[in-house]
Parts: structure tokens; sequence; C-alpha cells
């Protein structure tokens, strides 16, 4: 699955994601480590708060200083901190929630990929 | 005699091994730091945040001191890491660089798992790469 994922395909994937994330977001809470924990099990990723947490700003970090430079390379970044037999989607799914959350300034990365 | 020196002997090569207290994987490596740095960045990239975190809270010639030291034991052979391994096994003042910063080769000695990761893909990256170390 993830060997055949073209790259058409994360860029597939990461439209139906954002427009997914655009109609799920939800207002600014006190903490955002905790709303962004449970966006992400609406998706099925569950594991540990605070590591999910860390990834979330990691991953803005990297867009932030270049070493993503476009959103497939960040979903793909995030697909490989996420548990074995998650699925492209899911990683997706997180990079918009991790965007919305920690970083939205970074949100026309994932419009350009939508482009 | 024969006992109490076979015994000192043994004793003392007990002390290190193959794979502790620096992990097997980094002793035997071809990378290079910024190779291994690198690879460690993508697919441990919390343990990475927190060195990285620990190294910019050091003072800069800290910082200096610890950038020189990781690379020197780079340089070396697998029988020069072994030994070095041995040798701060057996003397806990052995390394100056530990008594100025603790931890100043976490990333690199202290988590097997760690280094199993990184060294299994570090040939993948750029031998040089100085944005490993401004983060």
């Amino acid at each position: 699955m993830r060997a055949i994922m073209s790259v058409s395909g994360w860029a597939l994937l990461g439209i139906m994601v954002v427009v997914a994330g655009v109609a799920v977001a939800s207002p600014v809470h006190a903490d955002p480590d905790t709303d962004f924990g449970n966006e992400l099990h609406t998706y099925g990723i569950y594991g540990q708060k605070d590591y999910n947490a860390w990834i979330g700003k990691i991953t803005c970090k990297r867009l932030y200083n270049g070493l993503d430079q476009d959103a497939e390379k960040s979903a793909k970044f995030v697909f490989d901190q996420l548990p074995k037999g998650s699925t492209t989607e899911q990683a997706w799914q997180f990079l918009g929630a991790a965007i919305n959350t920690y970083c939205p300034e970074q949100a026309p990365v994932l419009q350009r990929a939508t482009g | 005699m024969c006992g109490t020196l076979l015994a000192t002997a043994g004793f003392a090569s007990a002390d290190a091994s193959d794979d502790y207290p620096i992990p097997n994987r980094i002793l035997k490596t071809t990378c290079t730091v910024d190779q291994y740095m690198a690879a460690v960045r993508d697919v441990e990239p919390v343990y990475y945040e927190r060195y990285m975190t620990d190294y910019k809270n050091r003072p800069v010639d800290v910082q200096d001191a610890a950038r020189d030291r990781i690379y020197w034991f780079f340089s070396l052979d697998y029988a020069g890491r072994r030994q070095y391994s041995e040798d701060t096994a057996t003397n806990v003042y052995y390394e100056q660089m530990a008594t100025h910063w603790g931890n100043w080769a976490k990333l690199f000695f202290n988590n097997k798992g760690v280094a199993a990761h990184g060294t299994d893909i570090c040939m993948n990256y750029p031998p040089t790469d100085p944005s490993v170390w401004n983060w």
C-alpha cells in the first residue's frame, strides 16, 4: 500500500483531508494538546497524548525551517511516526489537525497541495 | 597470585561489552555524525528534539566542545571506539566533556533503539549537513 502509493495519490488524500479538516475545525480551547488528541481520536489515531503533541509541534517546526518543503513531505514524516498499520489518510488527517492546532499560518502549505 | 590476577582481569573485562556503554551499532556504523543526526531527526524526532533543546541550553563553548568531541569519536575506527567505550566504562572521569555536560552524547550513546533506528538508514543522508546542529 505504502510502496505503491503514487505522488498523485498523496495529493488526492491531501485534498480530501483538507476539505474534511475545514468542516470539523473547532474553536480554540485552553489546552491545545488535549483538543489535538481528541481530534486525533476521531480519526482513529490514539497513542500517548504528549507524544502526539510533540509530533504535531515538530511537524510545524519542520515546515517553518524548511526541512519539509511541501505537504507531501510533511505527511510522510507524520506517517513514519504513526503506529504500524496506520493509513496514509490518517497521516494527512494528523497533518491537517497539527497545522490547525499548532501552526495555522502554515495552512497555505495544505492549500498548495490541493492546487 | 594467579587466582588474583584472573579475578582482576575478569572483573575489568566485565565492565564494558560490545554493546555497553556505547551501543554496538554506534561502534560499527560507517555513517558520519551528520548522517546519523539527520536520520535520527527523521525517525526519532522527539528524542532528537529533546537532545537539541538540551544542547541549545549549554554555553557556546560547551556546544563547540561537544560537537568537536563527537566528530573526534566518529573519526575513530571500530577498535578505537571499542577502546573508548571501555575507557569510559571503567573510569568515570575519563571523558572530560561529561563534567561540563553529563548528557553531551545522549543522542549517540544512551539508547540502543535510537542508535539502531538511526544507523538503519543513516547512509541515505548527505555526509555533510550543518543543519543538523541548527534546530
